[in-house]
C-alpha cells in the first residue's frame, strides 16, 4: 500500500515537473545580442541603463521604419564615411562606446534628429543636439560648443576637454547625422572625438534592441 | 489514499510554479526610464519642453499677422553668414527649410515678438546675430539641447558659468544693460581704447566710467547700473543668474559691503563675469 503510495507521489511529482519545463519555453522571448551577451549595461547622468534584444516580445516595426520605397534626394543611401576622419560604427561598437566612454562620462550619444522625433523614442541614454542648432547662424552655438567640453570664445576653441560625440540619427536613408557631424567639423571639433552609428534607430528598430520613451 | 495522493501533487506543482516561473514585476520594471526626466527643473534650468509655443502668438496684433500672411508665401529664408562650401550652403538651405518658420528681421515683426517674449527687452538692432532674427523653433531647440547638456555634469553647472543656459540669456540680453556690449576679454580692452581719446577730461563722470572701463579690462571687473525696481538678489539673479550670487556681488562692491541698504538708483556696481 505504501509502495503504491510513493510511486504515486513520484510520478505526480515527475509529471508536474514535465508540466512546468513545458510551460517555461514560451516565456523567454528574449535573444542574445551576441553569442554569451543578453544584455549591455551602462551609465549615463547618474541612470542605469540596460539593452536587450527582443524584450518587447512580439512588437512590430513602427510605420517610419518600415517603409522599404523611400527617394532620393531626400532620403538617399548615405555613404560608408560621414567625413574624413570621422569613424563610422556598427552596433556592438556602439556597445563597447557605452560601456567604456559613456559609463567613464567622456562620451556622448547624440541625436542629431529633430525634438518632435527624439521624444518618440531613441537610444537609451541618447541627448538631442539637432543638427539644425549646429548652423552658423545660430547664436546660441557657441554655447552648445561650450556645453559640448570646449573652452574658450568661438573661433579659438579648446577641444581637448571635450566630450567623444557618437552622432545617429533614423538610419542609413537620414542625411542630418552626416550634416551634424560636417557642421561639428565646420565649428572646430576634431574629427577623431566624432564617431558616427550610420545604422540608426533604423538599424536599431530591426534589430530589436530597447528603445527609450 | 487518492486524495492524499491529489493533495500532494497539488502543492508540488503550485510550489514548483511559483519558483520557477516566480510572477512578479517583470523585468523592465528595474530599467524604465523616467519619462518625466526631461521635465525636471530646478532653480537654474527652465523648463522649455512645457512652453506652448501658440501663447507667444496670441499676443501679436492682428495686422501683424495679415502682414505675415501675405509675404509669407514669397518669403525665402537667407541665411545671415555666406556659406563658405556648396556643402555647407545646401545644407543651411536645406535645414532652414526644414524650420518651417521664417525669419523675420522686419522691425514691426520684431517687437511685436519682443512683446511676447518673456523676459527681456531688447533693442530691435544688433551688430551681431540677434536672438529676434532667428527662428522660435531654433532658439527653443538650443535651450532644450543646452538644458540637457547642462544635466550632465561635465561642465560646472553653477549658475552664470560659461556653457550654462541663464549664462547664455544673459550674455546675450546684457547689451542693453550699460550701452556696452558684454564680451569676451580681448573686445573688451578693444573698446577702451576706442573709447579713451573721446573722454573729455574735466567732466567728472564721464573720467570715471573710463576709469572703470580701464579697471574692467584689467582685472575683468564690469559695470552695472541700478535700475528702477532692483534688489541686490534681483540683480544677482540678471548678471549671475542665482540670488546666492548675491556675496559675490558684495564681495566686488565693498561699499555695499559695509551698508547693503545704501543702494541707490544710477549706482555703478561692479561685477565680475565668470
Amino acid at each position: 500500500m505504501s509502495k503504491i503510495k510513493s510511486v504515486k507521489g513520484a510520478l505526480a511529482s515527475a509529471i508536474g515537473v514535465v508540466a512546468l519545463t513545458l510551460l517555461l519555453l514560451p516565456q523567454s522571448a528574449v535573444a542574445d545580442i551576441a553569442r554569451g551577451l543578453t544584455s549591455v549595461e551602462f551609465e549615463f547622468g547618474g541612470q542605469v541603463f540596460s539593452i536587450r534584444r527582443g524584450a518587447d516580445g512580439d512588437v512590430a516595426l513602427p510605420n517610419r521604419y518600415s517603409q522599404a520605397t523611400r527617394t532620393c534626394p531626400e532620403h538617399c543611401i548615405e555613404p560608408a564615411t560621414a567625413a574624413p576622419g570621422v569613424a563610422t560604427l556598427s552596433e556592438l561598437e556602439v556597445f563597447t562606446f557605452m560601456q567604456q566612454n559613456v559609463s567613464t562620462g567622456s562620451g556622448l550619444l547624440v541625436d542629431a534628429r529633430l525634438p518632435a522625433e527624439f521624444s518618440g523614442g531613441s537610444i537609451p541614454g541618447a541627448i538631442s543636439v539637432p543638427a539644425a542648432t549646429l548652423v552658423t547662424n545660430n547664436p546660441y552655438r557657441e554655447d552648445l560648443l561650450l556645453a559640448l567640453g570646449a573652452k574658450g570664445a568661438l573661433g579659438q576653441m579648446d577641444f581637448s576637454g571635450a566630450f567623444d560625440l557618437l552622432v545617429f540619427d533614423d538610419g542609413p536613408w537620414s542625411p542630418t547625422a552626416r550634416q551634424a557631424v560636417q557642421l561639428l567639423l565646420d565649428a572646430g571639433y576634431p574629427a577623431q572625438k566624432i564617431l558616427y552609428y550610420r545604422g540608426g534607430l533604423q538599424m536599431w528598430h530591426i534589430f530589436g534592441l530597447t528603445v527609450s520613451k | 489514499m487518492m486524495r492524499g495522493f491529489l493533495i500532494f501533487a497539488f502543492f508540488t506543482i503550485s510550489t514548483l510554479l511559483v519558483i520557477v516561473l516566480q510572477p512578479g514585476p517583470r523585468d523592465d520594471f528595474a530599467y524604465q526610464q523616467n519619462p518625466q526626466a526631461l521635465l525636471e527643473t530646478s532653480r537654474n534650468q527652465m523648463q522649455v519642453l512645457d512652453e506652448p509655443r501658440e501663447d507667444t502668438l496670441l499676443t501679436i496684433p492682428d495686422d501683424v499677422i495679415s502682414e505675415l500672411k501675405a509675404g509669407g508665401t514669397d518669403q525665402s529664408v537667407q541665411p545671415i553668414v555666406a556659406p563658405e562650401a556648396a556643402d555647407t550652403g545646401v545644407i543651411l538651405n536645406g535645414l532652414q527649410a526644414t524650420l518651417a518658420t521664417p525669419i523675420n528681421t522686419d522691425a514691426a515683426v520684431s517687437d511685436a515678438l519682443a512683446e511676447a517674449t518673456t523676459v527681456f527687452q531688447q533693442p530691435s538692432v544688433q551688430p551681431q546675430a540677434s536672438i529676434h532674427a532667428i527662428a522660435p523653433e531654433l532658439r527653443d531647440m538650443s535651450w532644450q539641447t543646452l538644458n540637457a547638456l547642462n544635466g550632465i555634469g561635465h561642465v560646472s553647472k553653477a549658475p552664470g558659468q560659461q556653457g550654462s543656459l541663464l549664462n547664455s540669456i544673459v550674455r546675450r540680453s546684457m547689451g542693453h544693460v550699460d550701452g556696452t556690449l558684454v564680451v569676451s576679454a580681448p573686445s573688451s580692452q578693444m573698446r577702451v581704447a576706442l573709447s579713451a581719446p573721446a573722454v573729455a577730461i574735466n567732466n567728472a563722470t564721464v573720467w570715471r566710467q573710463a576709469a572703470r572701463a580701464k579697471i574692467a579690462a584689467n582685472t575683468g571687473l564690469q559695470n552695472y547700473t541700478v535700475s528702477s525696481g532692483d534688489t541686490l538678489a534681483l540683480i544677482a539673479i540678471k548678471l549671475y543668474g542665482s540670488a546666492l550670487a548675491t556675496d559675490q556681488l558684495l564681495q566686488d562692491n565693498p561699499v555695499l559691503r559695509q551698508n547693503p541698504n545704501t543702494l541707490r538708483i544710477g549706482q555703478q556696481l561692479n561685477y565680475r563675469m565668470p
